[in-house]
């Protein structure tokens, strides 16, 4: 029985090591492979993202994993923002380059009533593809779904959160 | 891996116990003192519940009421001929209501409950009556008792015997779990009738209460089902490209709004449940438009639209398709709800940088905030008007609460381990 126990304790410590690595992107993928992949390449939060920009503008043919796949908005707000332009460019590259169909899932913060949540969460995410449609890629290849506040980056309920949670997240 | 099995069987030994329960944050100043005596059972064994504590909880709940403890109580009478009037008058009781159970002879598994009501100053019985019920329905029983001793004392129809719907979420190994569970208005017997690792959002109720409806991401995007309650059996409603959101029954349960964003712009669509045929309402091109909700004349709709540049309300006639602008005060005002006698709306609010739940009274267009945490929204009113229940944080963790229609009595129904949230009332459930 005790030997059970302590089994068991040792599995939980596993588990936890192997969540811990594959969670340290904070996005909400449901497959553990595919955000074990993205977890290099993706960023943990918008202040960071000039230097993922360079890296992937120097390199015309990025791969998905590369590029930058997080942007983010003011409160209430579904505006592109001058900082999020040159990785949009960037994707905008990559998807004429090939002939991938992407998914645009637009997300708020926690506040305010949930269901008009929702309608702007899909806002971001149409904002985001009218950018894209407009640099040239087909409408036909990006879908946008809103999740609204159902989907947080981050749990808390502060404004450094809040400001991680406004966001499109560009997926495959 | 045998190991692995033990401990998920241990985890789901304690989900079992995620209920919730209630206290009481605020009372109104002047309770009515009412003693209600331990029901007795005459049958073999112990009864699965007890229905003078379900009786006391209800009552003391809506905080119109100050229930006697029975450790003061100088006798447990259970028949008329152990009240004696004087003793509950020294206990300073305005009311006293007794009761006692008894099995159904011949008939296992059924009980008969007796019960009387007495106003302890008038030295009058108001009300004396028998129940019988199976043993297992016992907290039917209790609520239904429950009901019938409010609306003699304050002439409310009770709602004690309501449902709630309502979402919870929680993350296990970076998994995410979404379950919609229907319960008593008093947070007991929770079942979770649906299960997803993706978002359930919008639960709402058909008017005879046998249906709901609700939102689910299970294939990745936006569908809107509508579930009947007893079967589990479910149709997908719809699934159209951008949003499919906040359905919303009429009041003759033949049709349901909802937010489509097919066409362009988030909008109001009626669709007619029989046959799906859809027609969109009050409908602005540029806008948000989105959180319909029938008023109870079943000719209007209530709902949330930026199109004046910040969300507030609006109605939209559905006959007509006039829309006319309901709420003028505060730069954010969302999610209505209409009170059931037509007097005014409940809705979201935000004051200083908070979001409450507020209300604003037709006759006076004046807004009265209820609530006093931060976060709160999600507002749904009982069927008999008294009550509103909301989503609120608490130690960062999404909870349920209730507030009086006027925003004198406050609870909470905290939960244990589980984000909770989008509380649905249901209508009246029996006659």
């Amino acid at each position: 029985m005790s030997l059970q126990i302590k089994m068991k304790h040792w599995l939980l410590v596993l588990f936890s090591v192997f969540i811990v690595a594959c969670s340290s992107n904070q996005t909400k993928d449901s497959a553990a492979s595919s955000s074990m992949q993205e977890s290099s390449a993706l960023e943990t939060a918008g202040t960071d993202s000039v230097g993922a920009i360079e890296e992937s503008s120097k390199m015309p043919k990025a791969s998905f994993d590369q590029l930058q796949k997080v942007v983010y908005f003011g409160f209430d707000r579904s505006v592109i923002t001058p900082a999020s332009k040159q990785a949009l460019d960037n994707l905008a590259d990559f998807m004429k380059a090939s002939n991938v169909s992407l998914r645009l899932e637009g997300h708020t913060d926690e506040r305010g009533s949930r269901e008009y949540n929702m309608a702007l969460g899909e806002r971001r995410g149409q904002a985001v593809k009218d950018y894209l449609v407009a640099k040239g890629v087909p409408s036909s290849r990006l879908e946008v779904i809103s999740y609204g506040e159902e989907k947080p980056a981050v749990r808390a309920s502060n404004e450094s959160a809040y400001a991680k949670n406004r966001r499109v997240e560009v997926k495959k | 891996m045998k190991h692995f099995f033990i401990s998920l069987g241990i985890l789901l030994a304690f989900q079992v116990q995620a209920k919730l329960t209630i206290e009481i944050t605020q009372g109104i100043d002047n309770p009515t003192p009412i003693a209600v005596s331990p029901f007795s059972y005459s049958g073999k064994g112990t009864l699965l519940e007890n229905i003078s504590q379900i009786i006391t909880d209800d009552l003391s709940r809506t905080g119109m009421f100050t229930l006697l403890p029975t450790s003061a109580m100088l006798s447990h009478p259970d028949v008329p001929e152990e009240v004696y009037y004087r003793d509950w008058r020294a206990l300073k009781q305005d009311y006293l209501l007794i009761g006692r159970v008894d099995p159904v002879v011949g008939e296992l598994d059924r009980i008969k409950v007796n019960f009387q009501l007495y106003d302890i100053h008038r030295q009058k019985v108001l009300m004396s009556e028998q129940m019988v019920a199976s043993t297992r329905g016992l907290r039917d029983v209790s609520h239904r008792i429950s009901d019938k001793v409010f609306e003699k004392l304050t002439n409310i129809r009770g709602a004690f015997s309501t449902k709630i719907l309502y979402v919870s979420s929680q993350t296990r190994y970076g998994k995410e779990r979404f379950r919609l569970w229907v319960a008593d208005a008093d947070g007991a017997r929770a079942k979770a009738i649906v299960d997803s690792n993706e978002p359930i959002v919008s639960p709402a109720w058909s008017p005879d209460g046998k249906r709901i409806a609700y939102v689910s991401f299970e294939d990745r995007r936006p569908s809107i089902y509508i579930q009947e309650l007893t079967t589990g059996k479910r149709q997908k409603m719809s699934a159209f490209k951008g949003l499919n959101g906040s359905p919303s029954f009429s009041p003759d349960g033949k049709k349901l709004a909802m937010v489509l964003s097919k066409d362009g712009s988030p909008s109001v669509y009626v669709m007619d449940i029989a046959t799906k045929q859809l027609k969109m309402v009050g409908s602005h091109r540029l806008a948000i438009d989105t959180e319909p909700q029938w008023m109870p004349d079943g000719k209007r709709i209530l709902f949330t639209s930026n199109r004046g540049g910040s969300p507030q309300l609006y109605e939209v006639n559905v006959a007509t398709n006039q829309v006319k602008r309901v709420t003028f005060d505060g730069r954010y005002n969302a999610r209505g709800r209409p009170v059931p006698d037509g007097s005014g709306i409940v809705m979201v609010h935000l004051d200083s940088n908070n979001f409450y739940i507020a209300r604003q009274d037709f006759s006076t267009g004046r807004i009265h905030v209820l609530s006093d945490t931060k976060l709160d929204e999600s507002p749904s009113i009982a069927a008999n008007g008294s009550m509103v229940m909301y989503a609120t944080k608490r130690d960062n963790r999404g909870v349920l609460a209730a507030v009086s229609i006027d925003g004198r009595i406050r609870f909470v129904l905290p939960s244990h381990g589980e984000d909770v949230r989008e509380p649905a009332w249901s209508p009246f459930l029996t006659n």
